[in-house]
This record gives C-alpha cells, structure tokens and sequence, in this order.
C-alpha cells in the first residue's frame, strides 16, 4: 500500500468511526477533552504514517487514541501538582514543556523505527507490549514468562538505543 | 554520553516507566519535582525521555506493519 492509499484510509477510519474514538478517549479522560485527543491523534498519525505502513488502521488509530489519553491524563495530575507546589512559592522546576507540543519529524521517526527493529527479538515484544500495549512492566513480565527485573532493564536498553539512533550523525 | 548525563539519563526512564505504570503519589510527586529542579541536566534528560516517549506511542508493533 502506498501513502497515498493509506491516507486515504486513514482518513475513512477517522471520519467513519469518530463517534467511538471520542467514546474511547472520554472514558479515559472526560467528555471535555476528547475532541480534542482525537484530533490531536488524527494530527500526529498523520504525519507520523509516512514513517511505516499499517496492517490494522482502526485498531491503529484506537490505540493512539488510548494512550495519547492516558499520556495527557498523566501529564495534566503532573503539572497540577506542579502548579500546586509553585502557588505555596516552594521552589520547583519551570514545566518541561509538553510533548504535545513536538512535531513530529519524519526523519527522527524513521531512525526510531528502524532502532526497533534491530533490537533483539524479547526487548522488542517487551518495549511493544509495554509502550503500545499500555501494559506495566508486571504484566509484561507475566506475558512474556521472565521476571519484573528484566522487563525494566529491556525497556531502557530499548529507549535508550532510541535516543542513540536519534545522536549519531 | 558521560557519566552524569547517563544517570540523568536513567533516573528520567526510571521516572517516566513510574509514571506509566501507575499515579504517583504525593511523596512521589514531590520527588520528581525536586529532581527537576535540581539541575538544567536533569530536565534534558526528562524532556528527550518525554519526546521518545511520545515518538515510540506512535510506532505500531513490528508485525503490525508492512
């Protein structure tokens, strides 16, 4: 399939099942918010998708959802919190700025999906399950049959070989 | 990478899979907060480990892709 045809679909999935992607981020986060995660996640899918071609774009396109979300849900208790400590004048750390705020550049895509591939076999799984899956490190332990330990060291040996592909030339 | 960035670099993992894996609590919260304040090396670290974070969300898995 080329990206032509894909965006194509991209945009049927987006245009035809709207209705449960907004149900899918409501019930993570509100009704308030879910318009607008999943026209955030229309965004990014759309310029990430030059990057890869995808088998499933509904079940895709619900996963961004979900875990664009739960990422904004995280991030919002986070920077409240911040806000909080910041009102009582203690001395706390200016916010770090918001991932949603980075575009999402191709090149740095494409690195970070080939840094995937070559990872081994089991860290791969483990970092999927866990990132894209939205599994804890326990229950990727579980799947995968090894212990919670291991499963924290794959998934810094993958991010960090991300950040690697990202550094060298 | 030296030896500071490197642990700059894995007390931002070690944050970032804490927060994936559940809320952190009040004490928690706190902690993150002070070790970002603590230095310019440590929000590098948190925000490139933010941005990796965000960039691999996107990425289906392998056998999901053409």
């Amino acid at each position: 399939m080329d990206a032509h045809e894909w965006n194509a679909e991209l945009e049927d999935v987006f245009a035809n099942h709207r209705l449960r992607l907004c149900k899918l981020a409501t019930r993570i986060l509100g009704p308030d918010q879910a318009d607008d995660v999943v026209q955030d996640a229309y965004l990014k899918v759309s310029q990430a998708q030059s990057a890869f071609a995808i088998k499933q774009p509904l079940a895709y396109a619900c996963r961004v959802v979900r875990n664009l979300a739960i990422d904004r849900q995280r991030r919002c208790q986070f920077e409240s919190t911040l806000f909080r400590a910041e009102e009582q004048g203690a001395a706390v750390a200016a916010p770090t700025g918001s991932p949603e705020a980075i575009e999402i550049d191709r090149q740095a895509m494409e690195r970070v999906v080939r840094a995937l591939d070559e990872l081994p076999e089991r860290t791969r799984r483990a970092f999927e399950l866990y990132r894209m899956g939205g599994h804890t490190q326990r229950e990727v332990a579980e799947q995968l049959g090894v212990s919670t330990t291991l499963v924290n060291f794959m998934i810094r040996d993958a991010l960090s070989h991300c950040r690697d592909s990202l550094q060298t030339g | 990478m030296n030896d500071d960035d490197n642990d700059a670099w894995q007390t931002a993992l070690g944050w970032l899979m804490r927060q994936h894996d559940g809320d952190l609590d009040e004490a928690e919260r706190q902690a993150l907060h002070a070790w970002l304040a603590a230095s310019p090396g440590n929000r590098a670290a948190y925000r490139e480990a933010e941005r990796l974070w965000s960039l691999t969300g996107l990425i289906p898995p392998a056998d999901e892709r053409h």
